[in-house]
């Protein structure tokens, strides 16, 4: 006798029937054992000519055991509605998918989490940020959702991993596939820190229609939103907009309004998102939420060893932190040295622009060799960052 | 009889003198041509035949042998037409012998006995008066090529019956033909002059950033590379560089000019190149044109350029290819060309001033302009490969100008500034070269880094620290050096200080282009 999540995902796996025709189905019989037996007049009230003959083929190959078995062979986990460790989050949405495929573990239900998204061309602002509050949140002991897309994605994930924290990564594409490709080294971490999550059969190849589908069970997953860089008329908002359906809490990076990428957060802000101010800040209000979302003991004792873990962590970056000895006097400035630093910005900027703008506020003129040897003493103070080789961020 | 006239053959842009050998024995009819030989070289029989009988010479039915010696080189080109010619009147006794000892013959010739110009002619005339040879005759178009070398007679010639005449009074009397004898002193005057005829740094309005990189780049003959968004003014800067260099010395404009008169790119006016070369090709251009080639090869583009600038627009736009075809000169400063008919060695040894965009398009990585992906810059950027990055040693962006820069501002620096600079940094770089085989601060090699860029305590502790933090190679700390050395020059300075590394540093090519995150 097949049980129901044996024929689900037998369903599943004729080809030409969709997961609204196995709604229908399943309304009609009622039993998966009804179902799987159902002879070829009982179907056709339902299926197609092709879907029906497509239903019978299939079903003599192997029985629906045989079939999950095989999945489970290829170390993706299969969690089906009628599965008791089906997420809590994703029941309660209207159109929550059927099944879920895992490699890894699913979000922990006592656990609060969190879902962040963001832009796929981010910029170093968003960039910082994201890391900055996926410190805050891992620290608290919070899971990240997000999708692994490049950007803010990957780098939410990424910073999640590195401060020990746990990450879901749900994809649009089946499981076995590491979409893109340049986050094959995470792609590869994440089931050991968590887990990668796809509604879709392993397989499946990416396709630009089946995005916007996963986007509502990131949303679904997190019990909080954050948007960390989004432009105006993006996936990003697709997400949001989800997460609103599904009455979210959403917070938003606040950014300049000249900026494209923060034309759609800064637009959310004035629809009523909460503002990520500071880490500090948002560190509070995270432990209202926490009790509101709910967090265990055992949560608890695992964010504490987080804690200490992440302290030794920073500890070993400051022992390696020789580099910065006390070659320019401690943190003494010269003048030249302030006037760059007040110009620097988290928007790039050339040694020919910071140049320029001296040349602009000129009191007095300098040479680039002195342009050019403060910025870099700037760097060796770790006021300033140097990018990709020519441009110039505040740190 | 036998008779011999000496001529010459280019093989790669070096001349071999060659011996034309001419036999003629009272046997079966026959003109038989021998010595390894290409298919206009064999097909000057005819020509020589007919340009003798049009000349008022008759030649008796007799066998002639006329052997190319060495006869293990190709021998390509029309050059050697007056040389057989001649040869054939000695061994029929009109010219003695004697008369065409010395004497080096280059010339084409035409049915009618015009004497007809030819490629090549400077190398030619150049390794004949180091040879000792007294007077070299030239098709008369090719004379002004001629005159530029010292110590050798040139006689020019229009058509085969000048030639008999000339020979027909023993030796240099019969002075009617004799263009030159002495080289003129003005030569100086006149490098100098084709070096201010340039355009000026002056134009150029902001920008002194990647000025400055010029001037360090053309002081240590550094490579360099410049990055930024298009129409700020790249162009403009690469073109303005060969003006900031030394003039040429006559020594190097004889080498240069031997390469453009290989490839016949010299001409009547043109005698002599007297400006450093700027070349530009479109980035649609092949490899073969670059490095020069073809069944019988010739110079490419990096050849032509030796001693001035190869400059290079939209580097990643141009074919793989053409980008790594690059790394022989770049490494060697010459270029080996190897067809079946033996190598061919050009030299190359030039200055690359690259210009590129930091994404396909080009605003990078201004994110309300740039909407490139992460992927497509970094795989625009890569197109650079890393055996090619790690050649150049400098590396600066331009900056889009501002308008009000644009009707505010002049532009500070003059060439003639700069080019003193230059000049004095390159004086400081020969004495400190002087026996070692080195020219510039950019040929150190690795070994001998510590010796030329000493560096002191304090120094050393600073490029440490920069050393940490921002994860250099040994490759690029040794670059970094390099650069600095060229730095002090330019300052006037014995040793290099803390902020000459700090610059150079700011000047640095970033080896791994991944995304810095």
């Amino acid at each position: 006798m097949p049980d129901n999540r044996e024929v689900l995902y037998f369903l599943q796996t004729v080809p030409g029937i969709g997961n609204k025709t196995i709604r229908e189905l399943w309304n009609y019989f009622k039993d998966a054992d009804a179902l799987f037996h159902a002879n070829e007049e009982q179907l056709s009230g339902i299926l197609s000519t092709e879907q029906t003959r497509a239903f019978l083929e299939e079903r003599e190959k192997e029985t629906p055991a045989e079939r999950l078995a095989k999945l489970k062979k290829n170390g993706i986990r299969y969690c089906s509605i009628f599965d008791w460790d089906y997420p809590a989050r994703l029941r309660v949405v209207s159109d929550c998918p059927l099944s879920l495929f895992v490699k890894g573990s699913l979000p922990q239900e006592k656990c609060m989490t969190a879902a962040v998204v963001g832009a796929r061309n981010h910029s170093y602002y968003g960039e910082k940020q994201t890391k900055l509050f996926a410190g805050v949140l891992v620290q608290r002991g919070i899971e990240i959702i997000s999708g692994m897309a490049r950007g803010i994605d990957s780098i939410a994930q990424k910073a999640a991993i590195e401060n020990g924290g746990r990450t879901y990564a749900v994809l649009g594409c089946g499981a076995d596939i590491c979409y893109p490709k340049e986050s094959r080294a995470l792609f590869e971490q994440i089931p050991e820190h968590g887990g990668i999550i796809s509604e879709y059969l392993p397989g499946t190849m990416p396709k630009a229609g089946l995005f916007p589908m996963r986007n509502r069970i990131i949303s679904a997953l997190g019990d909080i939103l954050l948007v960390m860089e989004a432009r105006e008329k993006s996936g990003t908002l697709i997400t949001v907009d989800m997460a609103l359906e599904q009455g979210k809490e959403i917070w938003v990076l606040p950014g300049r309004i000249d900026d494209v990428l923060s034309c759609g957060c800064n637009r959310l802000i004035s629809q009523g998102a909460g503002i990520l101010t500071g880490i500090s800040e948002f560190s509070k209000e995270l432990e209202g939420l926490q009790k509101k979302y709910g967090i265990s003991n055992e949560d608890k004792n695992q964010e504490r060893h987080k804690k200490e873990r992440t302290c030794e962590r920073t500890k070993s970056k400051q022992d390696k932190g020789m580099i910065r000895d006390d070659y320019s006097d401690g943190m003494k400035m010269t003048s030249l040295e302030k006037e760059i630093l007040s110009l620097l910005d988290y928007q790039p900027v050339t040694l020919e622009g910071i140049y320029e703008k001296l040349l602009q506020n000129a009191k007095a003129s300098h040479t680039i060799q002195e342009v050019s040897t403060s910025l870099l003493n700037l760097c060796v103070k770790r006021l300033a960052i140097q990018t990709n080789g020519f441009w110039y961020i505040r740190a | 009889m036998f008779s011999k006239i000496t001529t010459g053959s280019i093989h790669g842009i070096r001349c071999v003198l060659t011996q034309v050998e001419v036999d003629i024995a009272k046997t079966m009819p026959a003109f038989d041509m021998v010595g390894m030989l290409s298919g206009e070289v064999r097909e000057a029989k005819e020509r020589v035949r007919v340009a003798l009988k049009n000349s008022g010479i008759r030649i008796p039915p007799v066998h002639i042998t006329v052997n190319l010696s060495p006869a293990n080189i190709r021998k390509e080109g029309t050059a050697y037409d007056l040389p057989i010619a001649l040869g054939i009147l000695v061994s029929l006794g009109h010219v003695p012998a004697e008369y065409t000892e010395n004497i080096c013959v280059i010339g084409e010739l035409g049915l009618n006995g015009e004497v007809k110009p030819v490629k090549g002619v400077l190398p030619i005339v150049r390794e004949a008066a180091d040879n000792g040879f007294k007077t070299c005759i030239l098709p008369m178009d090719n004379i002004s090529e001629g005159t530029v070398i010292e110590n050798i007679q040139i006689v020019g010639v229009n058509d085969f019956l000048q030639v008999l005449d000339f020979f027909s009074s023993p030796k240099t009397e019969n002075t009617q033909y004799i263009t030159s004898k002495k080289r003129p002193d003005r030569y100086a005057d006149i490098f100098w002059n084709a070096l201010l005829k340039s355009d000026d740094f002056k134009d150029i309005i902001g920008q002194e950033s990647c000025k400055r990189a010029a001037l360090i780049a053309a002081a240590g003959f550094h490579h360099l590379l410049i990055s930024g968004p298009p129409g700020a003014g790249k162009t403009m800067i690469a073109k303005r560089i060969p003006g900031i260099l030394p003039p040429l010395t006559m020594e190097e404009s004889l080498d240069v000019s031997s390469i453009y008169s290989v490839s016949g790119l010299l001409d009547k006016n043109n005698s002599l190149i007297t400006a450093r070369p700027f070349l530009s090709p479109h980035h649609t251009t092949t490899a073969a044109a670059l490095a020069g080639g073809g069944i019988v090869p010739k110079p490419g583009i990096f050849s032509l350029s030796h001693r001035g600038v190869l400059f290079l627009d939209e580097l990643p736009e141009f074919s793989k290819e053409c980008i790594e075809a690059m790394r022989q000169p770049l490494e060697e400063k010459k270029i080996q060309i190897a067809r079946t008919q033996g190598t061919f060695c050009y030299p190359a040894d030039f200055m690359l001033v690259a210009a590129a965009n930091p994404c396909p398009c080009g605003f990078y990585p201004d994110r309300n302009r740039c909407h490139c992906s992460e992927r497509e810059v970094r795989r625009y950027q890569n197109k650079i490969s890393g055996p090619i990055r790690d050649r150049i040693d400098l590396n600066v962006t331009a900056e889009m100008v501002d308008i009000k820069a644009l009707n505010s501002k002049n532009g500070s620096q003059s060439s003639a500034d700069m080019r003193s600079l230059v000049m004095n940094a390159r004086k400081k770089q020969k004495i400190r070269f002087q026996g070692t085989g080195l020219q510039f601060n950019s040929d150190i090699p690795a070994r001998e880094i510590r010796r030329y860029c000493l560096l002191g305590e304090e120094e050393k502790k600073y490029m440490e620290q920069i050393f940490y933090m921002m994860n250099l190679s040994a490759r690029s700390y040794h670059k970094i050096l390099k650069v600095a050395r060229t730095i002090a020059d330019i300052d006037d300075e014995e040793n290099i200080t803390v902020k000459h590394l700090g610059e150079a540093v700011c000047y640095r090519v970033q080896e791994d282009n991944a995304y810095a995150g």
